[in-house]
């Protein structure tokens, strides 16, 4: 006890002089009272020790901090909300340190928004639990109101589904999705742009054949292994998308929301902050020509006319992007007891890929390079991370052998026809109804419920609850019999998060 | 999925770690700005780290039983009310059951919905069945921790037409947590009433006259009661509580006195799971409208018998009983302490206490959770030392007055439901453990605390004025004093 004490004492001793500069200096810092004060506040770690007790006591730190800066919110109002309002010039200058970066984006993502802060608008104030159209509800308060299942950015309950796309008022009207866990998030987003640079290139070496011979060029094509159909290209150049699978024609991998609706993650996080809180970027507010549609009926700079301009900087959503970008991998632990064997688990994972779970479920895609960046839209520079160095623990590392990366994702981020069971009421921007991309079973035991709108509880059912052109496999697991099914469950379930401490 | 979530071992060194770490107030002179003043000692540390890892891997193995034999974990809810009664398990077991049954994710093998209803959720309530609205009790009580608050997303969307949000009664889910006491105190104000009730009518018939009273609880005002020399009573003037007198602590509008017809109603309306109490009552008066159309022995027809079983009900009620309760953490920086205690004398002055009543005083802490259906002795709880820790003291700092309010027409409910309760009546929402629990209102609408208090009206627009008429500066400082009811800060691993 002793010793572990000494240790974890002296460990401690950095972590207080750093977490010094985040205290409460000037508590009274009225709103707008010149330039906001973006900063790093000490809520939430990237990094973690592995000695526990300084993990530990990290934890209640980070409480602590919060619990007193929450206080200093009250008295001078935005002070939490203004913590994030980051200058996009400051992080294209390169400035701005990654894990100042990182907090500011968990910062944002916890925040818990309120309508002077812009939240909702002025026809759909807050709240609103059925969307309405594409201007969405507002339905929640923060990133985190439904991402909190198995820690920070984790998955939603059933009860946080959003209902997508409706009337405002019916749930018959809308599109339930349940919050899918968003760790991870930046290696995904990695994965499917090397994806859509190797079919962009065969684009390119099937239109250039087709050039030269004057006549269609069609090739099945293909990237990390994953098949998605035959391209057809004429001397045009044009596509003909017929014969694709899986992808859209302009052959770009959008592994983002059940549906793949989104590539690039910028998008998806700018989505989420206008359909579920109202929180207009201004780079949407800025595009012309405007859509009355998605951002709301009022002139100028305010679209939602609740008074609020400005209400996510580029700064903001870079950092908040970043944030997610930067989330940690899922991990694989192990049983550890003699009621579950680790050999069961084995004979599982076999199992997995011998019933055909495998060949969507991709256990493993190759990743070249983990270098993330995000392209600026302001035209400065980019943002780059080096998610193996720089993100947040546990990290992807690269393969002692060759220097790439094995991302355990069980995904191929493709369509699939999931089958009329499962398909929704209507198609979803310009997604067919029974179409989802497969969804990544990392971390899959800290997403519970399963499916797209949450309708399986348990892994069992949610295998059982496949179908489509996923239903040969299901029959398969049927077939096995609670006694073969088990250890393909107990594979499933070794698919997790690394634990953490928490303190909220 | 947790068990065993609480060992006699962790309950030792939790109190340990909590009541040491609360007596201290002893500025270590360090810059961060910790809770009761002082860093966490490094064998707090280390009961924190085994009580979380313990928990973690407890939470694992069971995940890994649950899917090498489905359905394992059924058995963590299998609790008969004749074993309970026997006195087979002590506290700490019953806990345990109880525990499980709050994390356990309910699905249609265990009864989960009603009859012809085998997929997915459905969140807008069909009627007093309710509807299906997720598959645990965590799912719902997730915010600050656990046991806490629900989200806005979260909200139960009661007595309506299965589809449209704008025709059900939207209710935010409150935290669980100190509700021990609490059932505990308005047993104790029921018992009050009667005694005045009783002595009210015995005095009638002797003095053969109307007797008139005051009814007062623990210092609450419930308005009068009229006893005839014939036995009968005029209750017109009763207020805040129903014609019974009986004080119902839980629920947004006050509509149930004990824990195990909470954790009942909860499990039938938002998971379609029936207790097999409900369905004997049911066999005997027939009840459709809650229950179904099914035979008795399975009311909502789906097929399961015995949903949930009696004794599951006890091992609810107790486990609720036995969580901890929120604190009071005031800021630490200086200026922000001081801006603490005007808002705690603000607090008092514009008249918020006089409902947010800021303590209640419990004579006995020995709870009695009696059966429905058998004639056992009951398990004895005490709420202010059995189970997880902090607790609080006989002076139950709970800042309501566990009465009825008329909160006027901005806050009423669109329409009256078969409670009969007026649409515009809540009871006074105990304020402890609020700063862990936004949105705010009984419907999450208020997303800040200024917000929430404006929403006041009816019998509280008075103090919702006073407040109003406050400058911003000291407007805030009641923000100050009303975000430090929070709960003790405890580490856990994120499920």
């Amino acid at each position: 006890m002793s010793t572990l004490g000494s240790r974890a004492l002296v460990a401690l001793l950095p972590v207080v002089a750093a977490f010094g500069a985040c205290t409460v200096d000037e508590p009274l810092r009225p709103r707008g009272d010149g330039p906001a004060v973006a900063r790093a506040m000490g809520f939430f770690a990237r990094e973690r020790a592995s000695d526990p007790l300084v993990e530990a006591r990290r934890a209640y730190e980070r409480d602590a901090l919060f619990r007193e800066a929450r206080f200093v919110d009250a008295v001078a109002p935005g002070h939490l909300f203004d913590s994030t309002r980051i200058d996009e010039a400051a992080i294209e200058s390169g400035s701005i340190g990654v894990d100042t970066l990182w907090q500011i984006g968990a910062q944002l993502f916890h925040h818990e928004l309120s309508p002077a802060e812009g939240l909702g608008g002025a026809d759909l104030p807050f709240p609103r639990r059925f969307h309405s159209g594409f201007r969405g509800g507002p339905d929640a308060t923060s990133c985190a109101s439904c991402h909190w299942r198995g820690g920070m950015a984790g998955a939603g309950d059933g009860a946080d589904q959003a209902y997508l796309q409706g009337d405002g008022d019916r749930a018959s009207s809308a599109l339930p999705r349940d919050p899918i866990s968003l760790v991870g998030a930046g290696y995904v987003e990695l994965a499917a742009r090397e994806m859509s640079a190797e079919l962009a290139a065969q684009r390119e070496a099937l239109a250039a054949f087709a050039k030269a011979t004057g006549r269609v060029a069609r090739a099945p094509i293909r990237a990390k292994g994953v098949e998605f159909g035959v391209l057809s290209v004429d001397s045009e150049g044009r596509v003909d998308p017929l014969e694709l699978v899986g992808v859209d024609a302009d052959l770009v991998v959008r592994p983002f929301g059940h549906k793949g609706s989104f590539s690039s993650l910028r998008d998806a996080v700018e989505d989420a902050l206008l359909v579920h809180h109202g929180l207009q970027t201004s780079h949407l507010v800025a595009a012309r020509p405007r859509i009355v549609a998605k951002l709301g009926p009022y002139p100028a700079d305010d679209p939602d006319g609740d008074g609020v301009v400005d209400e996510i900087t580029e700064g903001q959503l870079s950092a908040l992007t970043a944030f997610v970008a930067m989330t940690e991998v899922p991990i694989e632990d192990v049983p550890d007891s003699p009621l579950v064997s680790v050999s069961m688990l084995a004979e599982g994972r076999a199992r997995f890929v011998a019933i055909g779970c495998a060949s969507c479920h991709v256990p493993t895609l190759e990743l070249a390079s983990t270098r993330w960046a995000l392209p600026s839209r302001t035209g400065g520079a980019p943002l780059v991370v080096e998610l193996d160095r720089e993100g947040a623990d546990p990290k992807l590392r690269p393969r002692a052998t060759d220097g790439r990366y094995a991302l355990s994702l069980y995904s191929d981020l493709k369509r699939h026809d999931m089958g009329e069971s499962l398909a929704e009421r209507r198609s979803d921007r310009g997604v067919p109804s029974a179409q989802f991309v497969t969804r990544p079973l990392w971390g899959l035991a800290a997403s519970a419920p399963y499916l797209h709108d949450g309708r399986a509880p348990t892994i069992h059912e949610a295998i059982i609850l496949h179908d489509g052109e996923a239903r040969e496999a299901r029959d398969a697991y049927v077939a096995l019999g609670e006694a073969g099914q088990a250890p393909l469950r107990v594979f499933l379930q070794s698919l997790t998060r690394a634990p953490t401490y928490t303190v909220r | 999925m947790s068990q065993l979530r609480l060992r006699p071992a962790a309950i030792v060194l939790a109190t340990v770690a909590a009541s040491s770490w609360a007596a201290s107030s002893v500025a270590t002179g360090d810059a961060v700005p910790w809770p009761w003043g002082r860093a966490p000692s490094t064998s707090e540390l280390v009961a924190a780290v085994a009580e979380a890892d313990e928990l973690h891997a407890r939470e694992r193995l069971e995940a890994y039983l649950e899917a090498a034999e489905r359905g394992e974990d059924q058995g963590h809810i299998q609790v008969f009310q004749e074993w309970i009664d026997e006195g087979r398990y002590d506290l700490d077991r019953i806990f345990l059951f109880g525990d499980a049954l709050f994390d356990h994710s309910f699905r249609f093998d265990d009864g989960f919905g009603g009859f012809g209803e085998r997929r997915g959720l459905s969140r807008v309530h069909d009627g007093q069945r309710g509807g299906r609205d997720t598959y645990s009790c965590a799912g719902c009580h997730s915010r600050g921790g656990l046991n806490g608050a629900g989200s806005f997303t979260q909200n139960a969307l009661l007595l309506g037409d299965g589809d449209r949000a704008s025709s059900a009664l939207a209710r935010n889910a409150p935290h669980v947590l100190g509700v021990g006491p609490v059932q505990v105190l308005g047993a104790e104000m029921t018992r009050l009433l009667d005694d005045l009730r009783r002595e009210a009518l015995e005095r009638a018939a002797l003095e053969q006259r109307t007797v008139n009273v005051e009814l007062v609880a623990k210092g609450v005002s419930f308005g009068r009661l009229a006893a005839r020399p014939d036995g009968t009573l005029d209750t017109s003037e009763v207020e805040g509580v129903d014609a019974d007198l009986v004080v119902r602590p839980f629920g947004w509008k006050g509509d149930t006195a004990r824990l195990r017809r909470f954790v009942e109603d909860a499990a039938r309306i938002h998971f379609g799971i029936q207790s097999h109490v409900l369905a004997i009552q049911h066999e005997v008066d027939p009840d459709p409208a809650n229950m179904g159309n099914g035979p008795w022995y399975d009311p909502d027809g789906d097929g399961v018998q015995r949903e949930l079983e009696e004794g599951l009900l006890t091992a609810g009620a107790v486990y609720l009983a036995m969580l901890e309760a929120p604190v009071v953490l005031p800021p630490n920086d200086p200026s922000l302490r001081l801006r603490w205690a005007e808002g705690s004398a603000l607090f008092d002055e514009v008249g918020c206490s006089s409902c947010h009543l800021r303590q209640l005083p419990m004579t006995n802490p020995r709870w009695t959770e009696l059966p429905d259906t058998t004639d056992g002795p009951g398990v004895v709880v005490n709420v202010r030392s059995d189970g997880e820790s902090p607790k609080t003291g006989g002076m139950v700092e709970l800042f309501s007055d566990l009465k009825r309010h008329d909160m006027g027409p901005e806050l009423a409910d669109a329409f009256e439901g078969p409670s009969g309760i007026p649409a515009a009546h809540f009871l006074t929402r105990p304020l402890w453990g609020l700063a862990e629990t936004a949105p705010f209102l009984h419907d999450g609408r208020a997303t800040t605390l200024h917000e929430a208090i404006r929403l006041h009206g009816g019998e509280a627009a008075p103090s919702r004025d006073a407040y109003l008429a406050l400058s911003e500066h000291d407007q805030r400082s009641v923000h100050v004093f009303l975000l430090s009811l929070t709960r003790a800060p405890k580490m856990r691993v994120p499920r």
